[in-house]
């Protein structure tokens, strides 16, 4: 066991310096990551495109894929230095969802990796991870959209929600569709990469509590999309969705996202430090520092969790319950955590960002707006507790984890 | 980043875990609760020829020079069997001994220990259950090459069975907290030592302990006089971690029992774990034994790298206290009635573990010393 997050040693040192002094000298200090989402710009998105373009050059935007698919062909340690650094660096995180390339590397075939994963890793391309229905939300697997053969082509008909992304569109839209009406469910769909800027494919944002830039509603009527763009046979697209819900659900730790040191558990803390009250500070009251401790340990056994999950994922190990755990103890400690933003701040935790009193630019006001999301996104908090308790085999044989990237991607055809 | 187990602790979880539980099943620790020793003489020789006891003890004193991380391990399948063994006050007075004792001491005792020939406990904690140094009023006075112990000790574990104990006395005022506290090594059956056993839930053998004009050789002050206390906190700061580890063990054995009942149980036709609100207890159950499990290992890794681990050894404590304590009550309620019968094993997890849970400071207590830490500017 080692609990060290990046190996002590010089060379790692010298690499984050590298990193650092990078982003140092290339970043553009107007063009950084907003604190509210409304304030992403459409100069922003260029730029960022291009940047992307960049780190990927560098191997430091998809740092632990193969370098010959696009990637940095680095290791975990590498990858949560990088991480580390471009949070603190404010930079834009990738347009392209993270999903879609791990589904690739598995089910894709040579032709469609060159095809599709080089220039979704080199970040030329982008995609939007396509899955929620207007009529279900955690039952993924009552997709109704439909893809119709037509000769080699598809034609495809239906609409989605809460379809996350920047810009006004992205190249590619990916996600499942119903190939087959009468097969048995998880056996009746196929996994698409739909090109988005054709005739037929309509977008439009969502007026969302959380921020109207990020979401967005689609419709698709009468599509066209060629044979190459299936992931997968025409009946495998739940296996292949499989794939990126076992990431989603936490599988590869958040992709060392929470590898970084936690803003918002580290602005509590300062909050309860440097706030007066009656000429003491805030956190040395019992409550108050309770509240700010709690937050505390809830953040530092998120970090645990995912640390872990993030190791088995790269290690190659095969996950059991950990990234499941881990995707139901973020939720569960999210909800609390909210919560504890409104003891120790009061209603200075809803100061918006444009007043110069609210704490942290207002971080904590989006939080509470973002928190409405937290016991639902990526399949809900009631859920996520049975899946857990599956992977225990607390009701029947332990379910087994679905290939990723790491691990089983040979035995997945 | 590799928080999993390695190869080499990976075969030392196996192996500590097949030992306890072909070694010591359930009727044994339902014995030894009534047993006047309270622990099984063979079972504590076999747990040394295996090497278990001396794992952590240096290798010039017949130990095998392991580090805390991998002890945890061994208390961690102490604590999954519930093994009713001194093994933890032991190796809390052993390894303060290899920490602070002088050479002499050291050869004295230490490999005494790891072949299973000295049963040792430790006493700090008098009428006020916290462990602050402000609290130890029994006094050790020089008189000639002697020091003459006055005074009484609460919650000392195992001390019915023990050959020799560490206490912290008090041997000058203390105007700074921490000052003038010494630690001695005391032979149990010394003249003036008297014990009473208390009746705990936990089952396990805790006593009053009361030194009436104990004399003891100067030779068995530890570290030097008036400067025992930091050597003290270094004791306590292991023995939690050890002891989580102990907690976690069982809490994780409470909730395979409970996982394993909720499929054979049929309620209403079906297994009682086909219903999701049993799931769902299932799944808090098994957060909180991981995440007290890896704060445990994190907490026992910056001890063994020797980084500070003060605040780690807190939020373990604190944490266990709390979620496992919740493990217990879960794997309780998916048992239904049948776990509050005595007969029933469950409740011999139940117990012991609270037991564990109230050594070393409550969660509050360990809250403040987070706080601290955290807070501190």
């Amino acid at each position: 066991m080692d609990f060290n997050m990046t190996p002590p040693t010089t060379e790692m040192e010298q690499f984050r310096q590298e990193v650092r002094t990078w982003l140092e000298e290339n970043i553009d200090e107007r063009m950084k990551e907003p604190v509210d989402e409304d304030d992403f710009t459409g100069e922003m998105y260029s730029y960022w495109r291009e940047k992307h373009q960049q780190l990927a050059k560098k191997g430091w935007l998809n740092p632990t894929y193969p370098k010959e698919y696009g990637g940095g062909g680095l290791t975990g340690a590498h990858e949560a230095v990088i991480v580390q650094e471009l949070r603190e660096a404010r930079a834009c995180s990738n347009m392209s969802d993270r999903r879609t390339p791990e589904s690739i590397m598995v089910w894709g075939s040579e032709e469609q990796k060159q095809k599709f994963l080089v220039p979704i890793l080199t970040a030329k391309v982008t995609t939007w991870q396509k899955l929620t229905e207007p009529h279900s939300g955690s039952d993924l697997a009552s997709y109704e959209s439909k893809a119709v053969r037509d000769g080699d082509d598809w034609i495809l008909n239906g609409s989605n929600v809460f379809i996350s992304g920047r810009g006004a569109r992205p190249d590619y839209l990916c996600g499942p569709m119903q190939t087959d009406r009468d097969a048995p469910r998880h056996r009746n769909l196929g996994y698409f990469l739909i090109p988005a800027d054709q005739p037929g494919v309509e977008i439009r944002p969502m007026n969302l509590v959380v921020g109207n830039t990020h979401s967005h509603t689609i419709f698709l009527t009468n599509v066209r999309v060629p044979g190459n763009h299936l992931i997968g046979g025409d009946h495998q697209g739940w296996q292949v969705l499989s794939t990126q819900l076992e990431q989603e659900h936490g599988g590869d730790g958040g992709g060392g996202g929470s590898l970084a040191p936690n803003r918002s558990v580290e602005s509590l803390i300062t909050y309860a430090r440097e706030t007066k009250v009656n000429g003491r500070s805030l956190g040395s009251y019992p409550l108050a520092g309770q509240s700010t401790t709690e937050a505390y340990i809830d953040g530092h056994v998120d970090k645990l969790f995912s640390q872990r999950a993030y190791w088995i994922h790269q290690s190659g190990s095969e996950p059991a319950h950990e990234g499941a755990l881990s995707h139901l103890f973020d939720k569960l400690y999210g909800i609390r955590h909210e919560a504890r933003f409104r003891e120790v701040m009061g209603p200075y935790s809803l100061l918006g960002t444009t007043d110069p009193l609210a704490p942290h630019g207002g971080l904590q006001e989006i939080r509470m707006r973002n928190a409405l999301a937290i016991s639902h996104r990526a399949g809900s908090l009631n859920i996520a507790k049975v899946v857990l308790a599956r992977r225990m085999g607390v009701s029947r044989t332990k379910e087994r984890a679905a290939p990723m990237r790491t691990k089983g991607a040979k035995s997945a055809h | 980043m590799d928080v999993l187990l390695n190869e080499e602790e990976e075969m030392l979880r196996k192996a500590t875990r097949e030992f306890f539980e072909s070694e010591c099943p359930p009727k044994l620790v339902r014995a030894m609760e009534t047993d006047d020793l309270g622990y099984p003489p063979d079972l504590w020789r076999k747990t040394a020829e295996m090497g278990f006891i001396g794992l952590a003890l240096p290798k010039q004193y017949g130990g095998e020079g392991a580090s805390l991380l991998t002890l945890g391990l061994l208390l961690e399948a102490v604590g999954r069997a519930v093994a009713p063994l001194p093994l933890h006050s032991t190796l809390v007075a052993a390894l303060t001994i290899a920490d602070a004792g002088d050479r002499q001491q050291c050869q004295r005792i230490l490999p005494q220990v790891s072949s299973g020939n000295l049963i040792m406990t430790w006493a700090v904690t008098e009428r006020d259950p916290r462990l602050n140094p402000e609290d130890v009023a029994t006094t050790a006075k020089a008189e000639g090459d002697h020091y003459v112990i006055s005074g009484s000790k609460l919650f000392v574990e195992n001390f019915n069975a023990s050959d020799q104990c560490l206490v912290a006395c008090r041997t000058a005022p203390g105007s700074v907290v921490g000052e003038g506290i010494s630690l001695f090594i005391v032979d149990t059956k010394s003249p003036g030592v008297s014990h009473v056993l208390l009746p705990t839930l936990g089952g396990e053998k805790q006593s009053r302990v009361v030194f009436d004009r104990v004399k003891v050789p100067k030779a068995n002050l530890v570290g030097g006089l008036n400067k025992g206390w930091p050597i003290v906190e270094r004791m306590l700061e292991r023995a939690t971690a050890l002891i989580c580890a102990q907690i976690v063990g069982a809490s994780r054995k409470a909730m395979e029992m409970a996982i394993d009942f909720s499929k054979k149980r049929i309620v209403f036709g079906r297994p009682l774990g086909s219903f999701q609100a049993n799931q769902h207890l299932c799944a808090d159950m098994v957060i909180w034994v991981d995440g007290t499990e890896m704060l445990t290992f994190e907490a026992l890794w910056r001890l063994s790298e020797g980084l500070p681990a003060t605040k780690e050894v807190s939020t373990a404590k604190a944490v266990c206290n709390e979620r496992c304590q919740m493990v217990l009550r879960n794997a309780n309620h998916i048992h239904g009635g049948i776990a509050q019968i005595k007969e029933f094993d469950l409740n011999l997890w139940f117990r012991r573990a609270s037991a564990w849970m109230m050594r070393f400071g409550t969660t509050f207590e360990h809250r403040k010393i987070i706080a601290k830490a955290v807070l501190a500017a």
